[in-house]
């Protein structure tokens, strides 16, 4: 310490020494050990559970299903081309598809509405609400799911209060079909709609709302033209988030859908559990994560949409 | 010098083009009894003032007076508790803010981020569903008003403080309304440019002849670019002046404080003739000043003195007001000499002289004579002043 100070007081100044550089270099590189040690344990739990049976998953979906010793062969593509070409596989992925689009707009139509009330409301109300919104996810997701058998079942909570204020004569069936299941997914994935769409129109200065009205624009127009712009980047982030947690939906569709309903998830988990096809469902499982890494590709493109607003 | 050049460069520049912008009739504006409540908060108080149309009009008042409050209820913003706004005397307080056809500058997020300039811009023509062409032809003699043209382009966060300011003054100028609303425009920016777009903003009253309420804190500003002010404080209104009339008459100790540097001086009156009164501060100094309202004897009274109407070493008995006292200070504001002189045992006033010799001479400790008119100095209220006696 003492040498370099001496020695950098006799250099010119701006230039550091031989001695000083070396310190400076291993200061450095000590304070990145420290960080580097932070994220060990988080990038080792990853690569153990994560990366390594996922590599092994991505070899098994290139295997053959009927050889007993199961033989790597990067050239056949069975497994994808039975996934992709056979009509039931084929239904299944596109049911999948069409769900998660349901349950997106679902959620998009009841939580935009929710998050401008969050966004705009006093601090009080929008306490109350968070809290709401918050604590309807510690809750079981199981729990919940079952919770709507109760509510959508044909002597539940709906179909009786309809019956009794006198708006149908039988029972509506709202479950164990394409409803009960979206109902489920919508009610699950909601909050995770809300709380980016809320981020981001909390940061919408009053400002511009005020200064459209002074402009002229009535209140539908100063929103479609100025709030809805300036909120966008929420709802995409949003809806690109719920759609992709959707693709992979498993419980929801198992407990309230029916047999129409299934999804990609549901099908893996029948080729693992009862067909003991490995193979066929890694495969399955891969084309899920191609999606769903493509879609969050354009997810991240899409927070880097709101960063660009930001700086203004 | 900047300053001048700045000035020579808007008149080329604006008269030719605002030849072209129609003369807009500014609108008389009216507040009667105007009166905001926040929960318990005394936003504004039961003002009224009429504004004149084709008026340059500043609300000038500390953090909080209220300021801010008027003029959003002015562009409907906000609902008032009690009271009446009145464009050309027709009650606008039941109209929506969007019909009001008020123009606006805010002092930040003036402008749409997700538009360009010309976005900008032509949105309110947008809302009053013009014709492209004519859109695209008034947002272009807008920018050129505001000596911005062929910025159409610009994405917004491209653009300057000082020109972002700027596009919000075209954006709020384009559909021509009779009263421009200006809450802190220039709070944001630099002095140098602060004081250029000073200039350019009266030239656009000028030239265009709108009404113009215009809001700031900074005294000096209020000053320089006002027709009237409208001082405020605590959300109720102090004086309404010409600039000269709150200079040379404040009505109160706070608009005495607040526009202006001021002297004041404390006492209790000990003579009374005609217009003319004498105090005696309790250190033993008599003043005299002009009053027109009957103080009565012995009452305690606060009276001002503006510092540039204070001389130093004067002729013997060329004034009422002449007393002795000590150099405390003297500050050099280039061509201005400021010098505080203690005169009693616990009065002390500052006199500000242009930078002459007598005064340059001066240094701490020196004696001299101090004197000023009675005609220069003003009774403000009774009471104890606020803060310090002298403020700068
Ligand atoms: N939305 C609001 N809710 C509650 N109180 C408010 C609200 N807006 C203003 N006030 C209060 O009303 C008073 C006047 O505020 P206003 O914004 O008009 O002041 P101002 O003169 O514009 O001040 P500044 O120079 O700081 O902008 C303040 O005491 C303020 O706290
Ligand atoms: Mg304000």
């Amino acid at each position: 310490m003492l040498a370099a100070e001496t020695t950098s007081f006799k250099s010119p100044p701006g230039k550091a020494t031989r001695t000083e550089e070396n310190l400076f270099r291993w200061l450095r590189i000590r304070k990145q050990l420290f960080f580097v040690s932070l994220v060990a344990p988080a990038v080792l739990f990853v690569v153990i559970f994560l990366a390594v049976p996922l590599w092994r998953m991505f070899l098994l979906s290139f295997g053959s299903a009927d050889s007993i010793a199961v033989t790597y062969d990067f050239e056949t593509l069975d497994q994808y081309g039975r996934a992709l070409a056979t009509p039931p596989y084929q239904r299944v992925i596109l049911n999948t598809f069409w769900i998660s689009i349901l349950t997106t707009v679902g959620c998009v139509l009841a939580g935009y509405p929710t998050a401008y009330v969050l966004a705009t409301a006093s601090d009080t109300v929008r306490r109350a609400l968070l809290a709401v919104l918050i604590m309807t996810m510690w809750t079981s997701i199981l729990i919940r799911t079952f919770a709507w058998r109760v509510i959508l079942g044909r002597r539940g909570l709906v179909n009786e209060t309809l019956e009794w204020i006198g708006v149908i004569d039988g029972p509506l069936s709202l479950v164990f079909n394409t409803t009960g299941t979206m109902v489920g997914m919508i009610h699950i994935l909601l909050p995770l709609l809300i709380l980016p769409v809320f981020a981001v129109m909390r940061e919408i200065p009053r400002e511009y709302m005020l200064a459209a009205a002074n402009l002229g624009a009535g209140p539908f127009r100063a929103w479609w033209r100025v709030y809805l712009p300036l909120s966008l980047p929420g709802v995409g982030a949003g809806a690109l988030l719920v759609f992709i947690l959707s693709l992979g939906f498993f419980i929801t569709p198992a407990i309230l859908g029916g047999a129409s309903d299934r999804m990609i998830s549901n099908i893996i988990a029948l080729q693992i559990n009862e067909l003991n096809n490995w193979e066929f469902a890694s495969a399955l499982a891969f084309l899920l994560l191609i999606v769903t890494l493509a879609l969050y590709i354009l997810y991240a493109r899409f927070m880097s949409f709101e960063q660009l607003y930001r700086s203004r | 010098m900047l300053l001048t050049s700045s000035i020579l460069r808007m008149q080329e520049d604006t008269s030719a083009i605002a030849a072209t912008y129609s003369k807009l009739r500014g609108a008389k504006v009216s507040l009667r009894g105007l009166t905001k409540y926040y929960d318990d908060v005394r936003a504004l108080d039961n003002a009224t003032i009429d504004i004149n149309a084709g008026e340059f009009v500043t609300l000038l008042g500390p953090s909080g007076s209220g300021k801010s409050t008027a003029l959003q209820m002015i562009a409907g913003f906000v609902v008032p508790t009690a009271g009446d706004i009145l464009f050309d005397d027709v009650s606008v307080v039941a109209l929506p803010t969007y019909k009001r056809n008020v123009g606006m500058v805010f002092q930040h997020y003036s402008l749409f981020p997700h538009m360009d300039v010309f976005g900008n811009v032509a949105f309110p023509l947008e809302m009053r569903r013009l014709k492209r062409t004519e859109i695209q032809q008034r947002v272009t003699s807008a920018l050129r008003l505001v000596r911005l043209p062929g910025f159409e382009d610009r994405r917004i966060n491209q653009l300057s403080g000082g020109q972002q300011q700027r596009v919000a003054l075209a954006r709020a100028l384009v559909y021509e309304p009779a009263l421009l609303l200006l809450d802190e425009p220039l709070g944001a920016l630099d002095l140098q440019l602060r004081q250029e777009l000073q200039i350019e903003l009266l030239h656009l009253h000028d030239r265009l002849g709108l009404t113009v309420i215009f809001v700031t804190h900074d005294q000096g500003e209020a000053l320089t670019m006002s027709s009237r002010i409208v001082v405020m404080k605590n959300g109720a209104i102090q004086q309404v002046g010409t600039p000269t009339e709150l200079y040379k008459g404040p009505e109160n100790r706070f608009v005495a404080q607040f526009v202006g540097e001021t002297n004041f001086l404390e006492g209790e009156i000990a003579e009374s003739v005609g217009g003319r009164q004498v105090a005696a501060t309790p250190d033993g100094l008599s003043f005299s000043y002009i009053s027109h309202d009957g103080h009565e004897l012995g009452q305690s009274v606060t009276a001002v003195v503006r510092p540039e109407s204070i001389s130093i070493n004067p002729k013997p008995d060329e004034f009422r007001n002449a007393f002795e006292g000590v150099v405390t200070e003297t500050i050099y504001l280039g061509d201005i000499v400021k010098s505080v002189v203690q005169i009693g045992q616990e009065t002390t006033v500052t006199a500000k002289t242009l930078f002459r010799a007598e005064a340059v001479q001066l240094a701490k400790g020196d004696r001299v004579r101090v004197g000023w008119s009675a005609e220069d100095m003003v009774p403000v209220d009774s009471g104890k002043p606020e803060g310090s006696g002298f403020r700068g």
